[in-house]
């Protein structure tokens, strides 16, 4: 097979999230099994079956969110400036994105339901999350490197992504509103470990999907992130005292695909096509990648030991996490924020096809 | 293992960021020349209110005309009222023409309509402080009115128009409402509508309307949140008004003081929801109607669950006015009618013959003070909560009964020196009786 026909068959092989071994992207698999399931295609999942979803859909991005809490706390061991550099390539990503899209918008005058300003700001932070690639000892420094990076620079985007929730959901006091979450998700954290540290076995088991059901719940009635209430409860089990991080992390096994699956279902069943939906997704698509370029270039220079392209390069797969806060959006502005979803939903799986492009070749596996 | 990457020169990955940033820069010039195409509309297909059309590109150039717009469509049913507050300070509120010779305004404690603003002689039909609302009568020739909103509907996320009084009329701007809810309020008969907006925008008394012209309510401000009476519920206010003025100023009262109904006295009193009547002033209108120990429930067909409620509502009731008290005593309900009094005057009705004050003997030491009725002679003589009488004129250590006998049988004028142990120290106070 020729080179171009390794990488093409690659295209199927790809990165997975959440720390998956690399076997298909999952992005590319069910967004579009979503789009096919979803009303505007085959009508297997009316717009009735998705409103019930809903529910399920925050609990899944609370259950991201403590993915991301824990491997944020558990990484205390990496050099602080390695979380350094993925914040600042995170906010490299998110300057460029939304400043190109701030131009746009005023420059195309796309009918939006939301200020421009908080769209651009929204597209900028979904498109600052990378795809975790999973890095074994095997693996060479740069691999290892690139893939700690692509998992820590989810903090700041969902950190920013609760105060802009806020904004969509129309609070005044946004990063009051913000920090009110981060506290229900560090209660509710503080909660779980003591139920978890004096319990085991099944009940253990009920305890933990408990407190995943109440992190999205609160977040949910608040009408802000599960994400950020996640990640806050997934921080402090994964810095309190005993092995409350492998025991959350244990259960959540048993469901983190089946609930990647639904949540990737879900939003291409969601996928609503419009004119300003497809006019976000090129310049998405496009200013991301610069972005990342951008972004990474800053970053090695933070964290040496990988070359400046090759980081950018690594960074270009995008996570899910982009997604499931777009879905968050859609949540609290159902069709304001239906463009919004399209563009990261079909960017996603453009910037995959990029990524395979331009991946360094010792990445392809 | 696989190959590590091979290091790539300084100069190369300047190189390559620079060709970066160039292209991304020239794709951004390039792109920004493209228009988004304007939608056309088809002749067949039902044309959405232009305003509604217009609301989802809210460009300043596009929003400006669709205020421009919605001005000419609802000014001319909104008034300027000039008010005067206590101080001589003067205000303006707009007053949105529910019907044609009837409008409704918000005013402020102790505020008074004078001529002023578009109108010249406006008259007060009623007016309720302890909602702040009051329904004026107007007599400028202009007949418009405006159209309440009826739909359920909750008003949000979207442009609204919002519409203050100046000295030269009514002006309007467009204000972004994100979240919406309903906000249950026991001083009305139907849920407000709070709107979260930024702090300030919607002020007290400014009148909101949708893009498409219709009226939403009447703003009571509230900070980041600001609460609405909704449209339709200020036109049925309007309607229920007498067709002369009726001013009441007053808050009503009933004699009553009440506590939450705690878990332990649900059980004991047999009611699930309620407030407890801890006391009922002596010589209070509630005398011989309710009793300690009873739980109110509703209050004129209103469901009391607070004492914040309980309050608010009998304030809001019109001195003289009847008010019918649905209760529960010892398990068993009863449905009682209390003539509301002015507030502050339940404790000082014809029928007030006690000192004003509940109190309790302490063996060996005097009469202890329970509780002191606002307004009583008690109060005015200063007794406080926990004091305890030591000495009744001449009688050493009187007790509960002895204090109330004494005052009882006392002629009008007449006057008591009480030693009282309040904490550590001795206070000589006055007792009299009017």
């Amino acid at each position: 097979m020729t080179g171009t026909g390794t990488r093409l068959a690659a295209t199927f092989r790809t990165r997975a999230a959440l720390g998956l071994r690399p076997v298909t992207a999952p992005i590319m698999v069910f967004v579009p099994i979503g789009i096919l399931l979803g009303p505007s295609a085959s009508g297997i999942l009316p717009p009735g079956a998705l409103a019930h979803l809903d529910v399920v859909i925050s609990i899944a991005l609370a259950t991201l969110g403590v993915f991301i809490g824990i491997a944020a706390g558990t990484r205390t061991t990496v050099p602080r400036r390695l979380f350094a550099a993925a914040t600042v390539e995170a906010t490299v990503t998110i300057l460029v994105v939304t400043f190109a899209l701030l131009v746009l918008l005023r420059a195309w005058r796309v009918p939006l339901l939301m200020p421009v300003g908080l769209v651009a700001v929204a597209l900028g932070i979904c498109a600052s999350s990378s795809a975790a690639i999973a890095a074994s000892a095997a693996d060479g420094a740069v691999r290892r490197i690139a893939s700690q990076v692509a998992d820590l620079d989810d903090v700041l985007p969902i950190l920013a992504g609760g105060v802009v929730l806020s904004l969509a959901a129309g609070s005044t006091a946004a990063a009051t509103s913000a920090a009110a979450t981060v506290l229900v998700g560090l209660a509710i954290g503080g909660c779980g470990w003591l139920l978890f540290e004096r319990s085991e076995g099944a009940e253990r088991g009920v305890f933990v999907f408990g407190a995943l059901t109440l992190l999205g719940g609160a977040a949910a009635y608040l009408a802000q992130s599960p994400l950020l209430t996640g990640m806050a409860a997934g921080w402090v089990w994964a810095v309190s005292p005993g092995g409350t991080d492998r025991v959350v992390t244990g259960e959540l096994r048993k469901v983190q695909h089946p609930l990647v699956v639904l949540l990737l279902v879900t939003a291409g069943a969601g996928l609503t096509w419009s004119p300003a939906g497809l006019w976000l997704f090129a310049p998405y698509v496009l200013f991301r990648f610069g972005g990342k370029i951008v972004g990474g270039w800053t970053a090695s220079r933070i964290a040496p030991g990988v070359a400046p392209s090759d980081l950018g390069s690594y960074l270009i797969p995008p996570g899910v996490i982009g997604i499931a806060f777009a879905l968050n959006l859609q949540q609290v502005a159902p069709e304001a924020m239906d463009p919004i979803v399209f563009a990261v939903a079909a960017g996603a799986i453009a910037c995959e096809i990029l990524g395979l492009l331009v991946v360094p070749p010792a990445v392809v596996p | 293992m696989p190959p590590e990457p091979r290091p790539a020169t300084g100069r190369r990955e300047t190189r390559l960021l620079l060709i970066t940033i160039v292209l991304s820069v020239g794709m951004l010039l390039l792109l920004a020349r493209f228009r988004f195409p304007a939608q056309v509309e088809s002749p067949a297909a039902p044309v959405p209110p232009p305003l509604e059309r217009l609301a989802a590109r809210a460009t300043y150039d596009e929003l400006a005309s669709i205020m421009t717009d919605l001005e000419r469509r609802v000014a001319p049913a909104v008034a300027t009222i000039e008010l005067e507050s206590t101080s001589g300070a003067t205000a303006f509120a707009a007053a949105p023409r529910v019907s044609s010779d009837r409008a409704v305004v918000v005013l402020g404690d102790g505020q008074r309509v004078v001529p002023g603003g578009t109108e010249s002689s406006p008259v007060i039909l009623s007016r309720d402080d302890s909602r702040g609302i009051a329904i004026v009568q107007l007599s400028s020739a202009l007949t418009d009115v405006v159209t309440p909103r009826t739909a359920t509907d909750r008003p949000g996320p979207r442009y609204v128009g919002v519409i203050q009084a100046t000295s030269e009329g009514p002006v309007i701007r467009p204000l972004y409402v994100g979240r919406t809810d309903r906000v249950g309020d026991p001083r009305w008969p139907s849920s407000l509508v709070a709107l979260s907006t930024p702090a300030g925008t919607v002020p007290r008394g400014a009148a909101v309307f949708a893009l498409d012209g219709l009226f939403i309510g009447l703003s009571l401000g509230g900070g980041d949140t600001a609460r609405l009476v909704p449209a339709t519920l200020l036109a049925s206010l309007a309607r229920a008004a007498p067709g002369q003025a009726a001013v009441h100023t007053a808050r009503g009262d009933v004699g009553v003081r009440v506590q939450a109904l705690s878990p332990a006295l649900s059980r004991a009193t047999g009611a699930s929801a309620g407030v407890v009547v801890s006391a009922v002033v002596p010589g209070g209108p509630a005398v011989g109607s309710l009793e300690s120990g009873d739980v109110v429930q509703t209050i004129d067909g209103t469901n009391i669950t607070t004492e914040a409620g309980f309050r608010q509502t009998i304030e809001s009731r019109v001195p003289g006015q009847d008010v019918a008290i649905h209760a529960i005593r010892r398990g068993a309900p009863i449905d009682v009618s209390v003539k509301a009094v002015e507030a502050g005057t339940a404790a000082q009705g014809p029928a007030a013959t006690g000192p004003g004050m509940t109190l309790r003997t302490v063996a060996g030491l005097g009469a202890e003070v329970i509780a002191v009725d606002p307004g009583g002679p008690a109060a005015r003589a200063g007794f406080q909560q926990g004091d305890v009488l030591v000495k009744l004129n001449a009688t050493d250590r009187p007790s509960a009964a002895t204090v109330e006998r004494a005052f009882s049988r006392g002629a009008a004028g007449d006057s008591w020196l009480v030693t009282v142990q309040r904490g550590v120290q001795f206070v000589v106070l006055a007792l009299e009786k009017r």
